[in-house]
């Protein structure tokens, strides 16, 4: 009894903390862009078929997460353009792109491509063997997402004290600013997305090796998770404003998989998690509407 | 400083709501000028304003700052040389920023955004120093978000970041039409003391005749699209507030209000 719930707690650790890059990105355009972008639902699977794809092909696993970076980048870039240069609506713009990138997903990856148990991934081979090799997978993989969701975060943090850090929050903030600092307010939207989509892709890279199989599915529901981490996240620390936005992010991760895990251990039938995401998503939007309104 | 040559604006080109509000306009500022720029609403101020900081493309005709040709050059390559505060004090900085943040974003205009951090510890003496100079007691706010200061106290940080590094060009849209007669007082004499200071070039919009005869030593007022007065040196001392107000009346009258 006691293992089984041992086993379950590290495994929600371990979809917390990959799932948490994806909410850095959300929280990247979502918080500080202020643009919902909905290019994640197509990035995410993108970053996981091309690490699939490059796998089964024998490539470097820690090089698919690099690959995957790439091509998440450029779904960004693309839905950036889109918007910026030529004008479409914000959330349109994500949609076109997450269309697009459904079939390119189905084109790199099919409907499903499973990694078979022979071949490495991040959490068998190469550095994590040679440091953790004495330890089980799970922890190993335990350790190793830590490590890459706390060495992004603490990447970020930094990135957002520089000078163009800043200027994405500047350009969520008023873009009329950053207009009169004699920059162009287009190209670091642009950039904001292209660094968001990365990251997501980078999230669907290491659900991919968790989980050694693409689907051609899984990227649905994934921005509503995202926004709904985000936003818990950012609300359970409201009071505390010295809390870092990608703390939130994290935490909300944190939070939004231990409930759907307490839901699925309450008997939740696997079918209806995604009409529970929403409504739950509902809920967190009402309750964080009228507390503004209150205030 | 600014050359504007046959200028024609119309919004709404072959549209239902096609309004051309300038018609081969032209105009001219000296570097070192300040001119105080009247006249109704609907005359054409802002849309002026905007053709010259480039929000807005004018139809047809030519825009020179500096000598510069900029009539088809971005809004934000402008930028670089000009400085500006509108009517609405949370337009000027990022409410979400503190006042060090939106300093040291300001102090970076024309340069680089890289990856070395943004708020150099050493330079915030040197903003405390600066705000210190607005005599508002935000010298010790400087970690405090600009979105929770008055609209007063917005705008004379506003004011503070426009004309922080150097600038050719200052434009000032109506800045103290949203504060009350105490602060907009205030923020007056200190936009006066910062183009002195600074040996600016400046165009401020205003609704206030008084502030308008009082500062800056140029006058000029428009109507639809036009220039009706343009005073300034001796002619503009010896102009009196009633003597403006006698005129923009005559011109009101005229229109039939
Ligand atoms: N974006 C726009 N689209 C269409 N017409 C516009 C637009 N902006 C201004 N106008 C029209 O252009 C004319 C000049 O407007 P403008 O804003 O330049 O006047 P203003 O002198 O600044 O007035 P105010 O004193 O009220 O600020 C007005 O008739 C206005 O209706
Ligand atoms: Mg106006």
């Amino acid at each position: 009894m006691m293992e089984v719930f041992f086993n379950l707690s590290v495994n929600v650790l371990i979809q917390s903390l990959i799932y948490a890059v994806l909410t850095y990105g959300i929280y990247i355009t979502y918080k500080i862009l202020d643009f919902p972008d909905l290019t994640v639902d197509g990035s995410f699977p993108l970053g996981a078929a091309v690490s699939a794809l490059l796998l089964v092909n024998g490539a470097d696993p820690w090089l698919t997460i690099v690959a995957a970076a790439l091509s998440g980048a450029l779904a960004g870039l693309f839905t950036g353009i889109i918007h910026v240069k030529f004008k479409v609506r914000d959330l349109l713009a994500g949609i076109i792109t997450m269309t697009a990138l459904f079939s390119l997903n189905l084109q790199i990856a099919g409907s499903n491509l499973t990694v078979d148990r022979a071949t490495p991934t991040i959490f068998t081979s190469g550095i994590a063997m040679r440091l953790f090799g004495g330890l089980s997978l799970s922890l190993r993989k335990l350790i190793i997402s830590a490590l890459i969701a706390f060495a992004i975060k603490i990447l970020l943090d930094i990135f957002f004290k520089t000078k163009y850090g800043m200027l994405l929050f500047a350009v969520g903030d008023n873009e009329r600013f950053v207009t009169s600092l004699a920059r162009d307010k287009g190209s670091v939207k642009i950039m904001g997305l292209v660094i968001s989509d990365a990251l997501v892709a980078i999230s669907g890279c290491l659900v991919c090796q968790e989980q050694r199989s693409f689907s051609a599915t899984m990227g649905t529901g994934q921005m509503v998770f995202g926004l709904a981490a985000v936003i818990i996240g950012s609300t359970v620390f409201r009071k505390m404003s010295f809390v870092k936005g990608t703390s939130c992010a994290l935490a909300g991760s944190l939070i939004y998989k231990l409930c759907i895990q307490i839901a699925i251990l309450l008997g939740l039938p696997a079918n209806l998690l995604k009409m529970v995401t929403a409504v739950l998503f509902l809920v967190i939007l009402i309750v964080g509407q009228s507390r503004t309104r209150e205030a | 400083m600014l050359k504007m040559n046959n200028i024609v604006m119309t919004y709404d080109p072959g549209g239902i709501n096609e309004l051309c509000v300038f018609n081969d306009f032209s105009f001219g500022v000296k570097k070192g000028e300040f001119v105080s720029l009247v006249g109704s609403n609907g005359s054409g101020k802002t849309t002026l304003l905007n053709i010259i900081c480039g929000t807005l493309a004018q139809t047809s005709g030519e825009v020179y700052i500096a000598g510069e040709n900029m009539s088809h050059k971005k809004d934000y390559y402008r930028a670089r040389r000009i400085g500006r505060v509108l009517q609405n004090p949370s337009l000027g900085t990022c409410p979400n920023l503190t006042i060090a943040e939106n300093m040291a974003l300001a102090e970076n205009k024309g340069k680089k955004f890289d990856f070395t951090f943004c708020i150099n510890k050493k330079r915030i003496s040197a903003y405390r120093d600066m705000v210190r100079e607005l005599s508002l007691g935000l010298e010790d706010k400087m970690d405090v978000k600009m979105g929770s200061l008055s609209g007063g106290q917005r705008q004379a940080v506003s004011l503070l970041i426009a004309t922080m590094i150097p600038i050719d060009f200052l434009i000032l849209d109506e800045h103290t039409a949203a504060l009350d007669p105490l602060t907009s007082e205030t923020i007056m004499h200190l936009t006066d003391k910062t183009i002195k200071e600074k040996k600016l070039t400046a165009v401020m919009v205003t609704h206030n005749l008084r502030y308008a005869v009082e500062y800056g030593d140029r006058l000029v007022m428009m109507d639809k699209g036009r220039v009706v007065m343009d005073i300034s040196g001796k002619q503009k001392q010896a102009t009196a507030v009633e003597d403006v107000l006698k005129i923009f009346n005559d011109i009101s009258i005229e229109c039939g209000n």
